[in-house]
């Protein structure tokens, strides 16, 4: 009796029995199209068992030819860096950091291994047909095998910096950043994240009250942002032609002038600003440049053009409670607290936003919209479909 | 900075059309806390204070708390770190603090994650103010600031005494308006703010909530634990209870502006927390 009462007390252990044969067979589904089925059962996978999955992996071996079967093939383990790498950023985004840890970890270990091994195998390949002869490699020639990585190391660390970021950590996105930008520096899409993520690093520093820190940051984003600029591959569009909706460049203005806003640099802050408002046809980019505009102007005395400002912003985005607050805030400086009073009603009466990255100001710092899931999509195409 | 040097900045910054302070034309109404060793201090008359008004000797009078009924507006913090116990402590702290209400004294109920909720306007009603505190669901970041800002102007001036009291766990992540801006707006209403904090072991100190609350002569509480919220929120019911409310019609007509106060007591001893000044 009492061991069946201690049976049953016993925690939920977990459903899956772990073995490399059932954990290939989950990468070869991510592979096929069940990749949404197979990232959520790996989801399910206690971490000991996702660390155990990857070291068999390395323990296996990386195929070197077709002649080692037994062996693992390197686009079966670079579909399983992909597996665990959206794994763990949609445990990032659930906050269930153990798992989002192990599986990030798991798809940078697999990633840094079987680059390392890859090279080794061509090496060793190399180094064959260097010695042997060339009736020997003739009557018996290596059989043919491409262990080529294909992930591409800085569109896959900027995927994780940009999709870490989304999930609103950018301390785990910043060593992905960091890898990015040092390994490509004029790039203005790696820019752009290692910026986005340098102002949520800012952020997060004066969360915890180390302003110097967060100063820091803003320094580091601001120099960023503007070599994004520098860098941007051709000129801007006509401002009388149908302006670029998601390029790097305007996100990258768009970013410098809320970071001159914050900085009080309030004309710098306009100049950027007012590219946004001229050039920019994303809805979410102009709403947040009148948003801020609106700022700047609150903040020198213009209110009637801050007012102005926010009324776009407001037309634009209606369910903006910041801005309605922020248009309050412009009027009770100009005409007192009562004037405020009815902006600041139709704030509180605005419908609840099911998800806070509807709104694009509470979305800023978790860096521009979707640009995490196309990153993403994009490694996975270049590395899966080929 | 000290909430202190922010009052003393915000005051040089005047802004150009001062708002009016005070529903009663030409009334100025000033609530002060008189504590010694800790202690409130009860039993004081109007002659026991000395109050000026940008140094003016103004000719006070005691109103009596019975006259002085309450509008409360509770400010809660239901970001993502608000769940499970926590929640559960916060609405019975809550719910302790509106049933000491009396008869007809109102209550409004602000809620704010990364985004705010008027969970029940002003209301003398108890059951759909605990119904309200039910309707609260924890998710998502802390805009404090622009909770705070918005919950100050939330009532129109009345009659009656307003109060505001803020509780957050953390630090604001979110929101637009910066702490000297809502500290500025603060100082322009007649609303008492009452700050109540929990930290963990590690987190910063608080700072815009603190100077919040200088900024209104209110009073700031340290929580230790969940436990200790009810207590907390009872804490502030009792010092608003022994709060001394003056009044008093300006000497002379009042210029607009910033009109700082300044009080002391004539006869006794005792800490006096008050606001510095008010706008007219």
């Amino acid at each position: 009796m009492l061991l069946l009462l201690l049976a049953l007390a016993q925690p939920a252990e977990p459903q899956t029995p772990y073995s490399l044969e059932s954990y290939l067979r989950l990468v070869g589904a991510y592979r096929s199209a069940n990749r949404a089925a197979a990232v959520r059962e790996i989801r399910a996978w206690p971490p000991a068992t996702v660390r155990a999955a990857a070291g068999d992996v390395e323990e296996r071996g990386l195929r070197e030819s077709s002649a080692s079967p037994d062996k693992i093939a390197i686009d079966t383990v670079e579909a399983a860096v992909l597996m665990h790498a959206e794994a763990g950023l949609l445990a990032l985004r659930e906050v269930d950091n153990e798992a989002a840890r192990s599986h990030l970890k798991a798809a940078v270990a697999l990633f840094s291994w079987s680059r390392q091994e890859a090279s080794k195998l061509r090496a060793q390949r190399e180094a064959l047909l260097r010695v042997s002869k060339k009736d020997v490699q003739q009557r018996f020639p290596l059989p043919q095998y491409d262990v080529r990585p294909r992930i591409d190391r800085v569109r896959f660390s900027t995927a994780l910096a940009a999709g870490a970021l989304a999930a609103g950590q950018p301390a785990t996105a910043q060593p992905f950043a960091e890898d990015a930008k040092q390994r490509a520096p004029s790039d203005p899409d790696v820019l752009l994240v290692f910026g986005a993520v340098a102002e949520g690093l800012a952020a997060a520093e004066r969360t915890r009250g180390r302003e110097d820190a967060a100063s820091r940051w803003l320094v580091e984003a601001r120099l960023t942002l503007a070599t994004a600029v520098t860098h941007e591959a051709g000129p801007l569009p006509d401002p009388t032609a149908p302006a670029e909706p998601t390029s790097s460049g305007l996100e990258a203005r768009l970013r410098l002038g809320r970071i001159a806003l914050e900085d009080g640099r309030l004309e710098d802050a306009r100049r950027w600003l007012e590219e946004i408002d001229a050039r920019s046809g994303d809805s979410r980019q102009r709403h947040l440049a009148w948003l801020f505009l609106g700022r700047v102007a609150d903040r020198q005395g213009r209110s009637d053009e801050a007012a102005s400002f926010f009324r776009r912003a407001l037309d634009a985005c209606p369910t903006s409670q910041v801005t309605a607050l922020a248009w309050a805030h412009a009027v009770e400086r100009a005409s007192g607290p009562r004037a405020a009073e009815p902006l600041v009603t139709r704030a509180l009466a605005m419908p609840l936003r099911v998800a806070s990255t509807e709104d694009p100001w509470r979305a800023y710092l978790f860096g521009p919209p979707g640009y995490a899931e196309a990153a993403l999509a994009r490694v996975r195409r270049e590395t899966l479909e080929r | 900075m000290s909430g202190l040097a922010i009052a003393a900045l915000l005051a040089v910054a005047a802004p150009q059309q001062p708002p009016v302070f005070g529903a009663e034309v030409g009334i100025v109404r000033v609530e002060v806390s008189v504590t010694k060793a800790g202690e409130a201090l009860g039993g004081l008359t109007a002659e026991d204070f000395e109050l000026r008004d940008n140094g003016r000797v103004q000719d006070v009078r005691l109103v009596l708390q019975e006259q002085a009924p309450i509008d409360a507006v509770l400010v809660l913090d239901l970001s993502f770190s608000v769940r499970g116990a926590k929640r559960t402590a916060l609405q019975g702290a809550a719910a302790a603090f509106l049933d000491g209400l009396r008869p007809g004294e109102r209550a409004a109920l602000v809620s704010f994650r990364d985004d705010l909720r008027l969970l029940q306007d002003f209301t003398p009603d108890r059951s759909s103010l605990f119904a309200a505190l039910g309707r609260t669901e924890p998710g998502g970041s802390t805009a404090l600031r622009d909770a705070v800002y918005a919950a100050l102007r939330l009532r129109p001036p009345s009659p009656e005494r307003a109060v505001t009291v803020v509780f957050s766990d953390g630090v604001d992540n979110v929101s637009l308006l910066t702490a000297p801006e809502v500290v500025e707006a603060a100082s322009h209403t007649d609303a008492v703010v009452y700050g109540i904090g929990i930290r963990q072991k590690g987190d910063p100190p608080e700072t815009f909530l603190p100077a919040a609350v200088q900024a209104t002569g209110g009073r700031y509480f340290e929580a230790v634990s969940d436990r200790d919220l009810r207590e907390r929120f009872l804490d502030v019911l009792a010092d608003i209870r022994s709060r001394y409310v003056l009044s008093y019609s300006p000497a002379e007509t009042p210029e607009p502006g910033w009109h700082a106060l300044s009080l002391r007591l004539k006869r006794k001893k005792g800490d006096l927390l008050v606001r510095k000044g008010y706008w007219r």
